[in-house]
């Protein structure tokens, strides 16, 4: 192996840095942003697709790719607003509106995803709309309100604000918002400490009276390039295993402002122990997914609560790999992700892209 | 998306041509900060700045093309990055000709910004003699500030390969800037 030829030559390497640095740089030409703001149709769904997808697939249709956990705000808007459920106790299983536990047989406790009873409407649009100006504490301008829209977990109505200055979810059973969502920051400088950034986040739910007792808080600042945001996220666990309980609420780290919330609580049965370690899981995960040389994701123990396996305890795997395009000289990611089932260790692609 | 039109199941065309519009701001909002640094990339790579537009927009259009793919927006830059460095290989494979100048032709155009700034100085004019593969490896390293895992990502090669290219580019280099000094002499 050769020398670092920046340690063999440090004069060299000054100057080559002292090169790249000391010359005035040209900036991208005009037409560029042409190209951008031209940018030819497309044959298929984009990056928004992905998200369009994402929720078809917790609609029930058959899954065909996954939302990285970086994905923007928008995806956590669009679990939100499936995977919310009002309540935490454990439920009494029933049938859902999926028919995933249908075609496997489930291995754990039943599930539990509530299923949307016209019953249960008790909330008119006006009330939705108080109900939205009280959370966010100021008056809503021209919006558009939906029906009440059945989702797995419940039933919500969606107030959208023209403009976009916001976006909230009541739950019509019970009246909560249950998701908000306000103009995202294009901030990039971070003012905030991350325990400044949970203490914001945490006295944003006091307020609301969202409770938290009992979840465990981790912080995260995610930089999207074009701007930056703490995520806090407060999540239960039950047997080492994260269940459908969970806040998250995105801060600005440069104001402290808190603009995107939401409230997850499915009610789920309790969680037995894993029969499979991680490393088995991740060992069938790959065989799965017929990948020859993955490199390992995030591999998460959970309680399923979207239609992929309701109920079931699971480990989430997922796998990458970098592969060339046919024709092409650019390389491309593979990515899986699987469902290991950690009790029977029966295997299921949940993503693919 | 009207909030009135979402039904369930089914896509009506408000939510199509919102969905398009989504797809469209999403990518805007990504790709808009790495324009610049992909242009001076493709230009200090091809070495030349109408090349390098073409090479920038080109990587644009296919990274539109692909973003479906992407699967991790925090990856968004290497990504984009991977595929300038791989418009311009391809550019460079097409054309067969090095865009630098020999160190004994006429000036170029003050027009041309990168040609400027590599024939500023006897360092720029130098490297300007590398070959793409010495270069391209060269460029990561001191305009992007890549490591030589992350300059393996973005040439698709292995980390040895980019530590042996590096280190023939620092021979060639040195051995330019020592004929130049006696030349100056």
């Amino acid at each position: 192996m050769k020398a670092d030829p920046a340690t063999s030559d440090p004069e060299l390497d000054r100057d080559l840095r002292a090169l790249f640095a000391g010359v005035a740089q040209p900036v991208a030409p005009a037409a560029l942003s042409t190209t951008v703001e031209e940018l030819p149709e497309r044959g298929r769904a984009g990056l928004g697709g992905a998200l369009r997808r994402r929720a078809e697939e917790l609609f029930g249709r058959p899954v065909r790719v996954a939302v990285g956990a970086g994905a923007i705000v928008l995806a956590i808007a669009v679990a939100a607003l499936v995977l919310n459920l009002r309540g935490g106790e454990p439920a009494t299983s029933g049938p859902g509106p999926t028919s995933a536990s249908t075609t496997a047989p489930a291995a754990t406790p039943s599930p539990v995803v509530a299923s949307p009873s016209p019953s249960a409407l008790t909330l008119s649009k006006e009330e939705a709309v108080a109900a939205a100006e009280k959370f966010i504490g100021r008056p809503l301008g021209t919006v558009d309100v939906s029906d009440p829209t059945a989702w797995p977990a419940g039933q919500y109505i969606e107030i959208m604000e023209q403009g976009g200055g916001a976006d909230v979810w009541v739950d019509v059973a019970t009246g909560k918002v249950v998701f908000m969502m306000l103009s995202a920051p294009v901030t990039t400088a971070v003012n905030l400490t991350p325990e400044q950034a949970q203490s914001a986040a945490a006295a944003f739910l006091t307020a609301h009276d969202v409770p938290f007792d009992g979840l465990t808080a981790t912080v995260a600042l995610l930089d999207h390039h074009s701007g930056k945001e703490y995520t806090v996220t407060w999540q239960r666990y039950a047997n080492s295993a994260s269940v459908p309980d969970m806040r998250e609420v995105s801060v600005d780290p440069a104001t402290g402002q808190v603009f995107s919330f939401l409230d997850r609580r499915v009610a789920y049965a309790p969680v037995p122990s894993p029969a499979l370690s991680r490393d088995q899981a991740i060992t069938k995960a790959i065989a799965a997914s017929g990948l020859t040389s993955p490199t390992i994701g995030d591999v998460q123990l959970l309680v399923d609560s979207s239609p992929i396996w309701p109920g079931r305890l699971v480990w989430s795997v997922q796998l990458s790999q970098q592969v060339p395009e046919p024709g092409s000289s650019v390389t491309y990611v593979s990515a899986y992700w699987v469902y290991v089932d950690a009790v029977t260790g029966e295997t299921k692609i949940a993503g693919q892209g | 998306m009207r909030a009135s039109d979402i039904t369930r199941g089914g896509s009506t065309a408000i939510e199509q041509d919102d969905q398009s519009d989504r797809q469209r701001l999403s990518f805007e909002r990504l790709i808009r900060p790495e324009l610049t640094s992909a242009y001076r990339l493709a230009g200090y790579l091809i070495g030349d700045a109408s090349a390098a537009e073409d090479a920038a927009q080109e990587a644009v259009l296919r990274a539109w093309q692909a973003s479906p793919r992407l699967r991790d927006e925090s990856q968004f830059r290497a990504w984009f990055q991977r595929i300038v460095a791989n418009v311009c290989n391809d550019q460079m494979r097409r054309r067969r000709v090095v865009a630098f100048a020999p160190l004994d032709d006429p000036p170029p155009e003050p027009a041309d910004p990168f040609r400027s700034s590599l024939d500023r100085i006897v360092l720029g004019r130098a490297l300007a003699t590398l070959t793409p593969e010495l270069r391209a490896v060269v460029v990561l390293r001191y305009l992007l500030d890549l490591t030589n895992e992350e300059i393996a990502d973005r040439l698709g090669i292995p980390t040895g390969t980019v530590k042996s290219r590096l280190h023939y580019a620092f021979i060639a280099l040195r051995r330019e800037l020592d004929h130049s000094t006696e030349v100056v002499r």
